[in-house]
């Protein structure tokens, strides 16, 4: 009788914890992405036009640069007899993604999913350039190359670069006149001899710290919790986009890849145009493929009563 | 038997009580630290501005090609 009354409890545990294990599995759905810290963190600052403006030609620098790098590795290559047409049709992609990168309105409600996919294409991209340059050089060669290109000076990068100085010391002037503003203190002179690049943030932090520790506590206080109080409302807007962007990330990412073949489709015909159309066309047919296979491995598992694999994919993250 | 049960129960409310004083104990130490963390000094407050202002140096890092 004891046994029964044992095994009874055992069973009534086991039928309370198993909702909560099949709720978790519910949840992942195959069309999400899941976001690593660092871009979470750069989504932050994308709460305001300038921040996200700075995000959005920090991406556009990197994806510069990547692509005059691009350019004069193909162009060694080329020198040397190497066939180059699928590395060159990976440079026509993150040239489109550039171009993307370009349109994107900072002020629109979805900016920062945007960001999300565009820096997430770019990241894949320069990562199958890395691949595809493996598959041709040896490591040696390898070496070689990334020698002769890291002392690369690029002006466009260079252009882009003064201007993303510009921009955030137009958003920390910004910032730091809220700070002012609760401080009370109306000479704005420190801020604008730092936005003209005067001053360092170093120097303005100097002079800023001697203001906070000539305050009264009580106004201390004052500013301190309302600093802890923006944060954390801006914590709360950046979690809320990321888990904008994270959701429904594959069907986007079908809808991008549709209109780059398109674009691409409409470009003059070689080999490089036809290689960079049939990349796309192959990727389509992938996500179109894992769509229909999380979707028979979803009926497999309602029929099976078990989880299989949910096909999630990690977004961002600059993988050397 | 009885007794033995008696005396498990009684050494299982034990066990709890004492996980729940230490809890409680533990938690208001944990406060009283936060507090002092917390707390408006000149350092904190210029933590919390520096949080809120971007990094020049910042890069969006994307990978590198070679």
């Amino acid at each position: 009788m004891k046994k029964i009354w044992n095994l009874l409890i055992v069973l009534m545990l086991m039928a309370s914890i198993a909702p909560l294990a099949f709720a978790d599995e519910a949840e992942d759905s195959t069309d999400d992405v899941e976001i690593d810290d660092e871009t979470q963190e750069q989504v932050e600052a994308m709460n305001n036009g300038i921040g996200a403006e700075v995000r959005l030609l920090q991406l556009e620098k990197s994806i510069t640069i990547n692509i005059l790098k691009g350019e004069e590795i193909i162009s060694n290559l080329t020198g040397l007899g190497f066939d180059t047409t699928e590395l060159q049709a990976i440079l026509v992609e993150l040239e489109l993604v550039k171009e993307e990168v370009i349109d994107t309105d900072p002020n629109a409600t979805d900016t920062v999913q945007i960001f999300v996919d565009l820096k997430h294409d770019a990241v894949n991209l320069t990562k199958e350039f890395r691949d595809t340059l493996k598959e041709i050089l040896d490591d040696d060669a390898i070496e070689q190359l990334r020698e002769r290109i890291r002392e690369m000076v690029c002006e466009q990068a260079q252009n882009l670069s003064k201007n993303i100085q510009n921009k955030i010391r137009q958003f920390n002037r910004n910032q730091l006149h809220r700070v002012y503003q609760i401080v009370g203190e109306n000479d704005d002179s420190v801020l604008n001899q730092y936005r003209n690049g005067t001053l360092t943030m170093n120097q303005v932090k100097q002079q800023l710290r001697k203001t906070v520790n000539q305050m009264i506590k009580e106004k201390r206080y004052d500013l301190f919790s309302q600093l802890k109080q923006e944060k954390i409302q801006k914590h709360i807007k950046a979690k809320n986009c990321i888990q904008n962007a994270s959701e429904g990330f594959q069907t986007r990412q079908e809808s991008r890849l549709q209109k780059r073949l398109q674009k691409s489709e409409n470009m003059s015909n070689n080999p490089v145009n036809e290689e960079t159309c049939q990349r796309i066309r192959n990727r389509i047919d992938n996500i179109s493929t894992s769509d229909t296979g999380n979707e028979d491995s979803g009926s497999d598992r309602q029929s099976n009563g078990h989880h299989g694999g949910n096909g999630n994919q990690q977004s961002g993250g600059g993988n050397q | 038997m009885k007794k033995m049960i008696l005396t498990v129960i009684a050494v299982l409310i034990l066990l709890f009580s004492s996980l729940l004083i230490y809890h409680v104990f533990s938690e208001k130490s944990i406060e009283i630290d936060q507090g002092d963390e917390t707390e408006d000094t000149v350092d904190n407050v210029m933590n919390e501005i520096d949080e809120s202002l971007l990094n020049e140096d910042h890069e969006v890092e994307i990978g590198e090609m070679i």
